[in-house]
């Protein structure tokens, strides 16, 4: 019934946090790999944009599983749910800006 | 009758990390998560204004002049160290 | 009196205009008069003790359902101001900057400050009741959201007396709610009142989202639950996904004003357009945010007074999460006419027609509830029955305005100002007042009279027509919102004549509520079985008023409209579960903070509508002690003992 095996084996264990360590370094990684690709000027600006946001998805990631602890809940996972229908409305809200306000002309981005 | 989930109130607590033990935490919890999905909302609207009036700078300093890359750089490592800070306490 | 503090005073309050004397006389008076109450009959510590501190949901239901009639009363003072000057042409009763003031001021007040209190009224009387709950799921946070939606709303309405009302329309757009066009504190008031009860907002939406999907009783699966349950989360939803966005556009907008930024100026690489639309990316959520709990509580209305299930559930179910979220993908609508090119408004205009679909499903839905039902033409009946003709009108003209190219023609003609008004009042006024009237008797205890509940009815839906019909037609003939004057020979006058007589006829029905509240306090039927209605659904197993602690024994359901099976179980005499023996209950404590961090609030935000920024220093820094002293305090809830509730219930006649 409740949906958290794999939180629960996570605290149970002892030793070192492993997974926060993991996580900890990761988000480091994949920070500084941004920061060089663009200081670097590592790529064309168009491919450096789609990476950088590659990127930034999987730093939400890590975020959201190493440290936010997002597979632990008691009953459903609604909030996985309502996160996902965010992630549609954050993609309406910033493509459907660009789009609606680059008129007349205007190049917005 | 099969289990109702969402249920607290005949919620058998086991298995369960101890900040869900309780009614309390699991409540807390659940209204934190719904809380960030509405703070997701929040940015990404600053981010949308940022894209459209990213090239209105009339005539002004624009992003090359303004951001300095020495100390966001630094303000970020120290956001991502924050979240491991506790690990000395808990080794 | 040195120049100085003369100076200082004219600019400071409002002075010159009769009609604002008059107020300020009577603001004097009426405080005065609470004051005197108040200390005459020894009632400050009942106030304290029983209201400003309370976290019961019932009580801060209530405190909402106040607030919203007060300003119901007061955005219709407006509104008829407003009809009274463009009842004939070239009128002389108000000037056009006290116009723009009063439109501004209207339009506000009703949605932000008379709707959104009115559903979170109803929110908070029904919802835990409905679900079998003891309270919502962050009371304390509960009690933060009603006052700061109340300081929002009395910072928001100083502007009348002291330093002058908003004036660019309840949309605020700029460039015209920009500094350079719009010195002067009243737009400052606006962004301010907005943002501190938009916060208020946001906080109810996430606590009763988490209430219906946490707390509901055992064996209440959601596909068991009220539609007025499932109408709510589905505004909660939206209240989510859309308030944030507000909140950014109001704040950027406040810091072009008072920090002197370029996001939305004319000059300087500003986009005004910007804010016209991150306005509506909330704008057209916030309308369905409005109008679905009405929804929600026409079907609990319709079943009752049909006695039977309602018809399609789940497919009301399925319609009202589908308005959730297409609702987010129609905001354009709102500016066809910036002309952000084909492409966009197609989009956006198939979107909009898209959402009439739902919609029209649950018109059918309570339709086919009522067919062959035992109907009782009850006041809560009357307004759901007086709203489906409403909607439909409105629904059609919604669908003619969202055809992108006829929408220029329309835009901004009373023909639009027609089709808001038929939504809104003939879906979320209709809706609230028969939520009110539905529910008083739980509240309270007693019924309103239904005599003059009807004749308050037929003069407010009488009205209604009176009012919109002839603003559609004068649409058509070229009249333009916001226009405070206009010439004789257009063939204006008749249909704006007719619609100021409805608009009055609106006011004696809204006279003639009152007056069904005033009275029945005194005469209303009492109600001492709790279920006056031979209601279907939780809240009617209990005594009215419910114990503050709703439920002594939390109910167990296995069915829709649990409280209606069970009353017929027990009428083919199956027999009765054994009561389970009571266990002590686990309660919020009352607490004075919330009301403490909003008056908090409140003074910053004074503050910053006058840039008087040490209170905003002072304000800001009494929040963030509250805020701390809340996270340090562990001493907040409380166990009502097992003789305790057996006292309170047996004096409640059950056992
Ligand atoms: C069948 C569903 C509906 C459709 C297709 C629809 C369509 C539209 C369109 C296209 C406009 C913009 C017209 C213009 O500015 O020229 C509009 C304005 C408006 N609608 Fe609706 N609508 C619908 C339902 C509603 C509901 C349910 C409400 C509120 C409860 C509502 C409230 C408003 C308001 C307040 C405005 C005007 C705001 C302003 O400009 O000040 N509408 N509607
Ligand atoms: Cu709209």
């Amino acid at each position: 019934m409740a949906h958290t095996s794999e939180g629960a084996a996570r605290h149970a264990a002892s030793g070192p946090p492993w997974m926060h360590i993991i996580g900890f370094v990761l988000s480091i990684v994949l920070t500084l790999a941004a920061l060089w690709l663009v200081l670097g000027h590592a790529m064309r600006p168009a491919p450096l944009f789609f990476t950088i946001m590659v990127l930034a998805v999987l730093q939400i990631a890590v975020q959201l599983f190493f440290f936010m602890h997002i597979t632990e809940s008691y009953g459903p996972a609604w909030h996985v749910w309502m996160l996902a229908l965010g992630v549609v409305l954050v993609v309406a809200i910033v493509a459907g800006s660009i789009w609606i306000m680059t008129f007349g002309g205007d190049v917005a981005y | 009758m099969e289990a109702v989930h969402g249920d607290l109130h005949t919620a058998a607590v086991r298995d369960v990390p101890l900040e869900h033990t309780t009614e309390d935490g699991q409540l807390r919890i659940f209204g934190f998560w719904i809380f960030i999905v509405s703070d997701l909302i929040l940015f990404s609207t600053l981010f949308a204004t940022f894209a459209v009036l990213r090239t209105h700078v009339a005539g002004g300093p624009g992003p090359a002049q303004l951001f300095d890359v020495g100390a966001f750089t630094a303000e970020t490592l120290i956001l991502l160290i924050f979240t491991v800070v506790y690990l000395p306490g808990v080794m | 009196m040195p120049v100085g503090v003369q100076n200082y005073t004219t600019h400071f309050f409002v002075t010159g205009d009769p009609l604002i004397y008059g107020v300020d006389v009577s603001i004097i008076l009426v405080s005065l008069a609470i004051v005197y109450v108040l200390t005459r009959y020894r009632k400050w510590g009942w106030l304290w003790r029983e209201w400003l501190t309370t976290v019961d949901h019932k009580r801060i239901g209530i405190m909402y359902l106040i607030a919203a009639l007060l300003m119901l009363f007061r955005g219709g003072v407006d509104g008829l101001l407003m009809r009274t000057q463009l009842a004939w042409p070239n009128m002389h009763f108000l000037e056009a900057e006290h116009y723009n003031q009063i439109f501004t001021t209207h339009g506000t007040i009703m949605i932000l400050f008379m709707a959104m209190p009115f559903i979170f009224a109803m929110f908070n009387i029904a919802v835990p009741l409905q679900i079998g709950a003891r309270d919502v799921a962050f009371p304390y946070l509960n009690a933060i959201s009603f006052w700061l939606f109340f300081f929002g709303a009395l910072l928001f309405n100083h502007s009348f007396v002291i330093g002058g009302s908003p004036d660019a329309g309840w949309t605020s757009y700029p460039p015209l709610a920009d500094l350079p066009f719009n010195p002067g504190p009243g737009e400052n008031y606006y962004l301010l009142g907005l943002q501190i009860s938009g916060i208020g907002s946001i906080a109810t939406g996430i606590n009763f989202f988490v209430t219906i999907l946490k707390m509901r009783a055992p064996g209440m699966t959601l596909m068991r639950m009220p539609l007025f349950c499932w109408s709510v989360l589905a505004a909660c939803i939206i209240i989510i996904f859309a308030f944030p966005v507000l909140t950014v556009a109001l704040a950027l907008l406040l810091i072009d004003r008072i920090a002197g930024a370029h996001f939305f100026t004319m000059f300087d690489g500003g986009n005004p357009m910007m804010f016209v639309n991150m306005f509506w990316i909330w704008g057209h959520p916030e309308v369905y945010i409005v109008v679905l709990p009405a929804f929600g509580i026409f079907s609990e209305v319709v079943a009752t007074f049909s006695r039977k299930r309602i018809f399609g559930y789940s497919s009301m179910v399925a319609s009202m999460l589908a308005i959730a979220v297409i609702s987010y993908f129609t905001w354009v609508h709102h500016f066809f006419t910036m002309g952000a090119g084909p492409g966009v408004n197609s989009f956006f205009a198939v979107a909009t027609m898209i959402i009439a679909i739902p919609t029209g499903v649950k018109v059918f839905n309570w339709l086919m509830t009522m067919f062959q039902g035992r109907i009782r033409i009850t006041t809560p009946m009357l307004w759901t029955l007086g709203f489906i003709p409403n909607f439909a009108i409105g629904g059609a003209t919604g669908v003619m305005l969202s055809v992108a190219p006829a929408d220029y023609q329309y835009h901004n003609s009373y023909f639009l100002i027609a089709h808001f008004h038929q939504v809104l009042i003939g879906g979320t006024v209709y809706g609230m007042l028969a939520g009110m009237y539905y529910w008083w008797p739980k509240m309270f205890g007693f019924k309103l009279d239904e005599r003059l509940g009807k004749w308050a009815f037929w003069f407010f839906n009488i009205g209604f027509y009176v009012c919109f019909l002839p603003q559609y037609l004068v649409g058509f003939m070229g009249m333009t919102r916001r226009v405070y004057i206009y010439p004789p020979g257009l063939g204006w006058e008749i249909p704006n004549l007719i619609s100021t007589i409805g608009a009055y006829l609106m006011g004696v029905g809204f006279i003639l509520i009152v007056a069904d509240v005033v009275y029945s306090i005194r005469y209303g039927e009492r109600d001492l079985t709790g279920d006056p209605w031979d209601g279907r659904t939780l809240e009617w197993s209990l005594s009215s008023p419910p114990p503050h602690y709703n439920f002594a024994r939390i109910p167990r359901v296995d069915s829709r409209d649990a409280w209606w099976e069970m009353k017929q179980r027990r009428q083919r005499g199956e027999p009765m579960e054994e009561p389970e023996p009571l266990r002590p209950i686990h309660m919020p404590k009352n607490s004075g903070v919330p009301f403490i961090l909003c008056v908090a609030f409140f003074v910053a935000g004074f503050g910053f509508v006058f840039n008087w920024y040490v209170f905003s220093v002072i304000g800001l820094l009494t929040v963030a002690i509250c805020l701390f002293h809340r996270s340090f305090d562990y001493d907040t809830d409380y166990y009502i003992p097992v003789e305790e509730l057996e006292h309170h219930e047996a004096a409640l006649g059950r056992t």
